[in-house]
């Protein structure tokens, strides 16, 4: 009976421990407790958004509400560019994922 | 004997039968109906706010199909885990930002190659979203944009679905169609309203725009989560997510014209297919 009771209480025990061992990265609930997953996760979540945001108004935005406010701003002052800054854009995520794998490689 | 009048004494007209009750209009002509009462409430809030359940019910269904191509591509992917360092320590930092990246990943690739694909996309639907009663158009923008986010928050998420933040999980990318809804609507009233900085940003160049607008998410980010165990994960994701949207669209939002088109023109200057 001791025994018993001794066997669900440690039960009890790691069940109820085993979260606070964790946040290390070792399940996806857990990376979700860690501040460089929360981080990437949410910035480039908001990219995608936006993404998303163009893609529904290149495909639906035709049929978009008129904009019933006032006040068309000024004219855009025109600024120098084109210095690539869109294929860096890209090429940030893609030499990124370059990075994670060879982390993974190191730490898989 | 002829019923009469009581006040008057001369005989009362006949009562005509009762008419039958008119049958109720198909459902079709009462959702057209309350679509156009909507639209046409003047300040748009009640438009907005079917927009936002609309979006939410998109988000909803299309969570589990939605996140497959993802999880797909995620799958070939080599999985990393981060056990081998301290909690909280900047290894661990670096690490778990790995593991973030190749956790969306997948959904990066195909949202991208929606984004590359949008034109083509939007020719061969056309004849689909021609069908859509005329009252029920100015919500196939705010679906779409939905669609394509749940694609990437469904598949970054399909482990964590349960967790609520701001909203659930589940429908947190209604908020891309009420964005989309938001920035037709009330563009140029937002505009004004960022009058002053919309002068500040544009002492800058489109490239620091850009590199701004993702920094001020990513500091906030290193605020909020500065613990060994990040609380209230979900919360703090989908703050910085909307922060990220909202400072992206401010630093690529054209100083005229319609605002996402705007934005379209101004990342093809750059370079965007």
């Amino acid at each position: 009976m001791t025994i018993k009771a001794a066997v669900i209480a440690l039960a009890l025990v790691v069940a109820t421990a085993q979260p606070a061992l964790a946040h290390d990265c070792s399940s996806p609930a857990d990376c979700e407790q860690t501040a460089g997953y929360n981080a990437i996760i949410a910035l480039v979540g908001g990219a995608l958004a936006l993404a998303g945001g163009l893609i529904g108004n290149a495909i639906g935005g035709s049929d978009a509400p008129a904009d019933q406010g006032t006040g068309a701003g000024l004219p855009r002052k025109r600024r120098g560019c084109c210095l690539g800054w869109f294929t860096m854009v890209l090429a940030v995520p893609l030499a990124l994922v370059a990075v994670a794998v060879g982390v993974a490689g190191v730490f898989g | 004997m002829p019923r009469v009048d009581e006040a008057g004494g001369t005989p009362a007209a006949p009562q005509p039968a009762p008419q039958p009750a008119p049958p109720p209009a198909p459902l079709g002509d009462r959702i057209r109906a309350f679509l156009a009462r909507a639209q046409s409430e003047p300040s748009g809030l009640f438009a907005a706010a079917i927009v936002l359940v609309v979006s939410a019910l998109a988000s909803l269904i299309g969570w589990i199909p939605l996140a497959w191509p993802s999880q797909f591509v995620d799958g070939v992917l080599p999985k990393v885990r981060c056990t081998g360092f301290q909690p909280g320590s900047p290894p661990m930092y670096g690490c778990s930002a790995a593991v973030g990246f190749i956790a969306i990943a997948g959904s990066l690739v195909i949202v991208l190659a929606l984004f590359v694909l949008r034109r083509p996309i939007a020719a061969a639907v056309r004849a689909l979203t021609a069908r859509v009663p005329q009252e029920g158009r100015f919500l196939i923008a705010p679906v779409v944009g939905t669609l394509a986010f749940t694609i990437a928050w469904a598949g970054a998420h399909h482990a964590t679905a349960s967790l609520s933040g701001i909203v659930p999980q589940t429908v947190f990318p209604a908020v891309v169609g009420l964005f989309l809804y938001a920035t037709a609507r009330w563009g140029n009233g937002i505009r004004k309203a960022l009058g002053p900085l919309l002068d500040l940003r544009d002492r800058y160049a489109i490239g620091w725009r850009i590199v701004a607008a993702a920094l001020i998410p990513l500091a906030l980010s290193l605020i909020i989560t500065a613990e060994a165990r990040v609380s209230q994960t979900a919360l703090k994701e989908q703050l910085v997510a909307i922060v990220t949207l909202v400072t992206g669209y401010i630093a690529l939002l054209p100083r005229t014209g319609p605002p996402l088109a705007g934005i379209e023109q101004t990342l093809r200057e750059l370079g965007a297919p």
